[in-house]
């Protein structure tokens, strides 16, 4: 896979990279990328990627669309980025939250569109949320009522073509 | 690893140590995400069967 980059600012612990991208009406673009941890501190390994151009306060907006000119361009640098980060944290695990159909579509498309290289550099893994049925037919659910879900992660299927993941998850191959 | 996505990397690196533009471009990994994970694994037994099934997920998927 040919990347060219066009960097503009890249942090020295790789959490975070800006690049200019076009979209198909010739309009530019400074997407930034970003990998923080989680806010479950439960879960120390495992970061979040966001990327997306930055609003007016200066954060990602990771819901915005863009009609980029190179699609597969974009999806390249955001993951070669993952690449350099997680061969200076190898102990990472890398999680894209799927939350709205919009980015679950988005993150769903990177990883099909970019099989060959996930499989090559990384193991991908996508993650269902479940929730236990009861004898009584009623789910599980918590002390507010709601559904009680748990994750479960399994190796990424791609031959869930429109059957999204909520969240998806990869690590450097070893 | 290719040599070339290899060498790519090295010169990202090389770019990392020059690209001070502002103090946020040497922020450190202490800004916490939003998650939809996160609520889910509500204590340490929880996060130890999700990273456990992590983990096996992991290894079926090295060998594919």
């Amino acid at each position: 896979m040919r990347i060219r980059l066009n960097l503009f600012e890249v942090a020295e612990d790789f959490s975070f990279m800006t690049f200019n991208t076009v979209d198909k009406k010739g309009v530019e673009f400074l997407i930034k990328i970003q990998i923080s941890p989680l806010q479950n501190r439960l879960l120390p390994n495992v970061s979040n990627l966001a990327f997306g151009p930055l609003d007016a306060d200066g954060k990602i907006d990771d819901s915005a669309q863009i009609h980029h000119e190179n699609k597969a361009k974009v999806f390249s640098t955001i993951l070669f980025f993952c690449l350099a980060f997680l061969q200076q944290h190898p102990h990472i695990t890398i999680g894209l939250d799927g939350s709205d159909e919009v980015r679950a579509y988005l993150y769903h498309r990177m990883f099909l569109k970019n099989k060959e290289y996930l499989e090559e550099y990384f193991v991908s893994i996508g993650v269902d949320w479940y929730v236990r049925l009861l004898r009584n037919n009623d789910v599980e659910r918590d002390s507010s009522g709601q559904p009680f879900f748990k994750p479960k992660p399994e190796a990424f299927d791609y031959s869930r073509v429109n059957d999204l993941y909520r969240y998806y998850m990869f690590r450097l191959r070893q | 690893m290719k040599q070339g996505v290899q060498d790519k990397i090295n010169r990202v690196r090389q770019l990392a140590k020059t690209s001070v533009k502002s103090s946020n471009a040497t922020a450190k990994r202490d800004v916490r995400a939003n998650d939809s994970l996160s609520p889910l694994v509500r204590n340490a037994q929880e996060a130890n069967v999700f990273l456990a099934e992590l983990n096996a997920a992991i290894k079926i998927s090295e060998k594919k």
